[in-house]
C-alpha cells in the first residue's frame, strides 16, 4: 500500500512540475550558459521539495504502475566501491555502494520519501509516545526472509540493539545514541517498544538507516534479508548480482528479474559502458560533459537536486574565528554562484549558509546571502583583522572540493584576505586533525535537517565541526528534538537555523545534485535523494 | 674476416659450454630471489610510512578512538612491523598471500582470475609487439630517410609521447564511439575468460601496444643501423654475398641480442601500462586491483599485487639476460 501511495504522490508532483514546464527549460538554459541559478534556486527547490530537478523526463516518470514491463536485468555502474565492502548492513563503511547493497537485500522499518517525509516500509505503524520518550513499532504481518523464515519483532529488536551498541563497531551507532537499547520491550510477535534516554521525536527520521537482519545473524557472506532482491553473488570491490525476491511484500515488485552492479571507477569508462549498452544506469556523470550528453540525447541525463554539500567550516574555538565578525565577513566573501559554476559545473543550487533547503523543516524565511566585499572588509576592520591570513585545509575526498577551495581563495584575495590552501591526502583528512582544523572544507551527504543538526551542530554530537559551544543553542536543540507538536518543532528548528544563519561557523554555499545517466529503456527510477540513483531504490524500475 | 667466418661457417655449439650457462642461470636466479626479498621489505616499510592507515581509511569519519583501536586489533595492525613481516613472508613462501583486510577473503582468490586476465592482455600485446617491431624496425633501418622511414619515425614518436590514457581515450573515441567498430569498455564478469569475447580485447591491446611499440621500433632501428654499418657487413657485401643472405645471416643475427633486451623492456613497459589501460577500459586485471587496494590502504592486497608484479618484472629480466648469454658467444665463455 505504502508504495502505491508513494508512486501516486510522485506522479502528482511530476505532473505539477510538467505544468510549469518553463522551469525545466529555464534550468537547462541556466546550466548551459552558466548563468545564475540563484534567481530561481529557492523557487525551484521549494517547488520540487528536495527532488525533481529532472532535466530528462524519461527515466524519472515515476509511476511504472501495472503497465510496467516485467523481467530483464537492470545493470548499474557504481562510481566507487571498495574491496573492503561488506554485506553486513550495519557496517557500511564503504559508503554508498554498501548502502546500495544493504537496501536492496535488506529492508528497513521506514524510508525517506523524495519530499523528506517518513514513509512506512516494514513497519505498519510507528507511534511516538506523548512524552517523546519511546516509539511503539508494529510490523507488517506478511513479510518473510529470503530463506522463508517469517519476519518477527525479534529480528527488529536484534537489529536495533546491534546498531546502537558501540561494541558492534557499526557505521550508524552515533545516530541511535538516544536509544535505550537494553530496555527495548517486546509486546507481541509483531510489536515492540523502543525506549529512549531523552525525548527524541526526530529519531523516526533515522529509522531508514537500520536494515533489518535476522535475529542472531553474524555471518554475512550470503545473508538472508527481506529486501526486494536476494544475494546471488558478490565480489567485493568488483561486482554483485542479486535476484528478484519472488515473495517481496510489495506484490508485483520488483519488476526486473535481476540487479547487477559493477564497479567502473573511471568516469569516461562509465559513460562508454552506458553508450555501448553494457550497463543501463551510471552514477556520477562527468559534470563538465553532462550538458553535452544531455544535448546529444545519446542517453537520458538526470540532475536531481539534493542536499549533498561541500561547505567550508570555521572553527569557532580557533582564532580568528572566535570572533563572530570574522565568521560573518568570511561568509560575505563567497561568490556562491561562481563556486557552483566552477566546482559543480553549474549542477547545484546556491544556499545561504543553511543546510537542507527544500526539506519540511527548512527555514525559508531568511534572505539569500550575496557576496559583499565592502561589508566584509568593514567587518574585518571592525574586528581588527585587516590583512588577515588564514589556512584553508582541503582534500579531494569529494569531487569539486579542491576546486571550490581554490576559487574561494581567489575570491578572498579581493577582500584583502590571504587564504593559503593546505591539501591533505584523502585518507588522512578525517584523521587526528579533523574537528580541529581552524578553517577547512568538509562534505556531507543528503540527510535530514534534524540528523545534521544533531550530528554536527549540537555541541555533544559526534562531529561538531564548527566547535560552536552555545549553551542556549544546545538547550533549544534538545527542546526541538523532543518536541511532540509539529508546530513547536518547526518554530524551534526555525529559531536554530536563524542562529546558524546569523552566527554559525558554516559557509554552506550550495546544495549539489545527483547527475546520472540512464539508458533510454529505463523507466520508473525513484526520486529519493539520500543516495545516488534514486537512493538505489530499484523496486519500481522496469526496462521497456 | 676471421670473425665473420667463424660466425658464418661454424654455428655456435653449446654442448661444450653448458656448465658456464648453468652457473650463470643459478647466479641470476639467486640475484632475482635476493631482489625479491628486498622488494618485499621495501613494500612493507613503504606501506607503513605512508600517511594514513587502513583502519582510518576504512572507518572514515566514523573513526572514534575506541572503534579505531578495535578495528586495528581485528586487522592485526597492532603487532610490530617485523612480526607482521615474518608472518607474511612465511605465508608467501607457502603460497598464502594472506587475506584482504576488511572482508577477510583470501588474496589469492581476489587475484586468481585477475592475474590471468592481465597476462592475457600483456601476452596478446607481446604477440603483436615482436613481429611488428621486427617488421617496422627493419624496414625503417634498411631505407633510412625514405618516406616510409620518416612516417614510421614520426608516428612512433607521437605514440611514445602520448600517455596510455590519452591513446586509450582517442582510440575509444574514434574506433568505438565514432566508427562503432569495437566495444569501448571491457567488462568481464567474475570467472569469465576475456578470451570468450575477444572483440573486447582489441582496444586495450592496441592501447597497451601503442607506446611500447613506438619505443621498441625506434630501438630496433637504431640497433639495425649500428649493425648495418659494421665492417663485417660491409665486407660481406663487398664479397658479393647476396643482400638477403647478408641481412639474415649477419645483420639480423647480430642485432638479435640488443633486440631481446628491447623486447624485455617492452614487456616491462606493459606492466606499467596495464595499470592505466585497465582503468580506462574497466578491465578486471591486477593493475585495477592494485589501484583500488592503494585507495583503501588494503596492505595485504597491495603487498601481493606489487610482489606479483615484481616477480614478473624480475622474471622477464632473468630470461632476457639468459637469452643474451645464450646468443652471445663471448659473454657465454667469459672471453669478452
Amino acid at each position: 500500500m505504502t508504495d502505491d501511495h508513494s508512486d501516486q504522490r510522485s506522479s502528482d508532483r511530476q505532473s505539477a512540475i510538467d505544468r510549469l514546464t518553463t522551469r525545466r527549460e529555464i534550468l537547462t538554459r541556466a546550466v548551459g550558459t552558466g548563468a545564475s541559478l540563484a534567481v530561481l534556486g529557492p523557487a525551484a527547490a521549494a517547488l520540487a521539495g528536495c527532488a525533481g530537478d529532472s532535466e530528462s523526463a524519461e527515466p524519472t516518470t515515476s509511476a511504472a504502475g501495472d503497465t510496467a514491463k516485467r523481467g530483464g536485468t537492470f545493470r548499474i555502474a557504481l562510481a566507487f566501491d571498495s574491496a573492503s565492502a561488506t554485506l553486513d548492513p550495519h557496517k557500511q563503511f564503504a559508503g554508498y555502494p554498501d548502502g546500495c547493497r544493504a537496501n536492496n537485500v535488506f529492508d528497513m522499518l521506514t524510508d525517506t520519501a523524495p519530499d523528506g517525509t517518513v514513509e512506512m516500509r516494514l513497519a505498519e505503524s510507528i507511534e511516538a509516545a506523548a512524552d517523546g520518550m519511546s516509539y511503539t513499532v508494529r510490523l507488517r504481518p506478511d513479510v518473510t526472509f529470503h530463506d522463508g523464515k517469517p519476519l518477527t519483532i525479534d529480528d527488529v529488536i536484534y537489529s536495533y540493539r546491534r546498531t546502537a551498541d558501540p561494541k558492534t563497531g557499526g557505521s550508524f551507532t552515533s545516530q541511535f545514541e538516544s536509544v535505550d537499547a537494553k530496555n527495548i520491550r517486546k509486546l507481541d510477535g509483531l510489536t515492540a517498544v523502543i525506549p529512549l534516554n531523552r525525548p527524541n521525536t526526530d529519531l523516526i527520521g533515522n529509522f531508514f538507516l537500520v536494515n533489518i537482519i535476522q535475529d542472531g545473524a553474524t555471518d554475512f557472506t550470503s545473508p538472508a534479508g527481506t529486501g526486494p532482491f536476494s544475494v546471488e553473488s558478490f565480489t567485493p570491490g568488483r561486482e554483485f548480482t542479486f535476484k528478484a525476491n519472488p515473495n517481496y511484500w510489495v506484490s508485483g515488485q520488483p519488476y526486473v528479474d535481476e540487479l547487477h552492479g559493477v564497479l567502473i571507477a573511471d568516469q569516461e569508462a562509465r559513460v562508454n559502458a552506458l553508450l555501448a549498452g553494457d550497463v543501463d544506469a551510471i552514477e556520477s556523470l562527468t559534470l563538465t560533459r553532462a550538458k553535452s550528453f544531455q544535448d546529444s540525447g545519446e542517453f537520458a541525463v538526470r540532475a536531481l537536486q539534493c542536499n549533498t554539500t561541500i561547505p567550508f567550516v570555521m572553527n569557532s574555538q580557533e582564532t580568528p574565528f572566535t570572533d563572530p565578525l570574522v565568521r560573518q565577513a568570511i561568509r560575505l566573501i563567497a561568490d556562491r554562484q561562481e563556486l557552483v559554476t566552477s566546482a559543480f559545473a553549474g549542477y547545484g543550487a546556491v544556499t545561504n549558509d543553511l543546510y537542507g533547503r527544500g526539506q519540511p523543516l527548512f527555514n525559508d524565511e531568511l534572505p539569500p546571502r550575496e557576496q559583499d566585499l565592502e561589508q566584509a572588509k568593514a567587518l574585518l576592520q571592525q574586528a581588527g583583522q585587516e590583512g588577515l591570513k588564514i589556512v584553508l585545509s582541503t582534500s579531494a575526498i569529494q569531487a569539486g572540493m579542491v576546486e571550490a577551495s581554490t576559487v574561494f581563495a581567489e575570491q578572498a584575495r579581493e577582500a584583502g584576505v590571504q587564504v593559503e590552501l593546505e591539501e591533505i591526502p584523502s585518507d588522512s583528512f578525517y584523521g587526528d586533525r579533523y574537528l580541529h582544523y581552524p578553517f577547512s572544507a568538509t562534505a556531507w551527504g543528503s540527510w535530514s535537517i534534524p540528523l545534521i543538526y544533531e550530528q554536527t551542530l549540537w555541541s555533544k554530537g559526534p562531529w561538531p565541526e564548527t566547535q560552536w559551544k552555545d549553551p542556549e543553542f544546545d538547550k533549544i536543540f534538545l527542546e526541538a528534538q523532543g518536541a511532540t507538536s509539529p508546530e513547536t518543532k518547526r518554530s524551534l528548528y526555525f529559531d536554530l537555523q536563524e542562529r546558524v544563519y546569523n552566527d554559525g561557523g558554516y559557509l554552506y554555499w550550495a546544495d549539489g545534485q545527483w547527475v546520472e545517466g540512464y539508458g533510454s529503456n529505463v523507466r520508473g527510477v525513484s526520486e529519493r535523494t539520500y543516495y545516488p540513483l534514486g537512493a538505489y531504490d530499484f523496486r519500481s524500475v522496469s526496462l521497456a | 674476416v676471421a670473425a665473420v667466418d667463424v660466425q658464418e661457417d661454424s654455428p655456435p655449439s653449446i654442448v661444450s659450454r653448458r656448465s658456464p650457462l648453468i652457473g650463470a642461470t643459478i647466479r641470476r636466479l639467486g640475484i632475482g630471489v635476493i631482489t625479491l626479498v628486498g622488494v618485499s621489505i621495501v613494500i612493507f616499510v613503504a606501506t607503513e610510512v605512508l600517511p594514513g592507515d587502513p583502519a582510518r581509511s576504512y572507518l572514515g569519519r566514523a573513526a572514534t578512538p575506541e572503534l579505531l583501536e578495535q578495528t586495528r586489533e581485528e586487522l592485526g595492525l597492532n603487532q610490530p612491523l617485523h612480526a607482521r613481516y615474518r608472518a607474511w613472508l612465511s605465508g608467501v613462501v607457502h603460497g598464502d598471500f594472506g587475506r584482504t583486510l576488511a572482508t577477510g577473503v583470501p588474496v589469492r582468490e581476489v587475484f586468481r582470475d585477475r592475474v590471468t586476465n592481465s597476462l592475457i592482455l600483456a601476452g596478446l600485446a607481446t604477440c603483436l609487439l615482436i613481429p611488428l617491431t621486427l617488421l617496422f624496425g627493419t624496414l625503417s633501418a634498411l631505407r633510412p630517410n625514405s618516406m616510409l622511414d620518416r612516417l614510421i619515425g614520426v608516428s612512433t614518436l607521437v605514440a611514445i609521447s602520448l600517455p596510455e590514457f590519452v591513446v586509450g581515450t582517442l582510440l575509444i573515441y574514434i574506433l568505438a564511439i565514432q566508427l562503432d567498430l569495437f566495444p569501448p569498455v571491457s567488462l568481464f564478469g567474475v570467472g569469465q575468460s576475456p578470451l570468450s569475447e575477444p572483440e573486447k580485447l582489441i582496444l586495450p591491446v592496441l592501447t597497451l601496444l601503442a607506446g611500447t611499440l613506438g619505443q621498441s621500433v625506434r630501438m630496433m632501428r637504431a640497433s639495425m643501423r649500428h649493425v648495418l654499418r659494421a665492417e663485417y657487413v660491409q665486407m660481406a657485401q663487398l664479397k658479393g654475398v647476396p643482400r638477403r643472405r647478408v641481412l639474415v645471416r649477419h645483420v639480423l643475427r647480430n642485432a638479435l641480442v640488443p633486440t631481446v633486451q628491447i623486447f624485455a623492456q617492452g614487456l616491462q613497459w606493459f606492466i606499467g601500462g596495464i595499470v592505466v589501460v585497465e582503468l580506462v577500459f574497466a578491465y578486471p586485471g591486477i593493475g585495477h586491483a592494485l589501484v583500488q587496494a592503494v585507495a583503501v590502504r588494503d596492505y595485504p592486497l597491495i603487498q601481493a599485487a606489487v610482489l606479483v608484479i615484481a616477480v614478473i618484472y624480475i622474471g622477464i629480466n632473468i630470461v632476457a639476460d639468459l637469452l643474451a648469454l645464450f646468443l652471445t658467444p663471448q659473454l657465454r665463455t667469459g672471453d669478452a
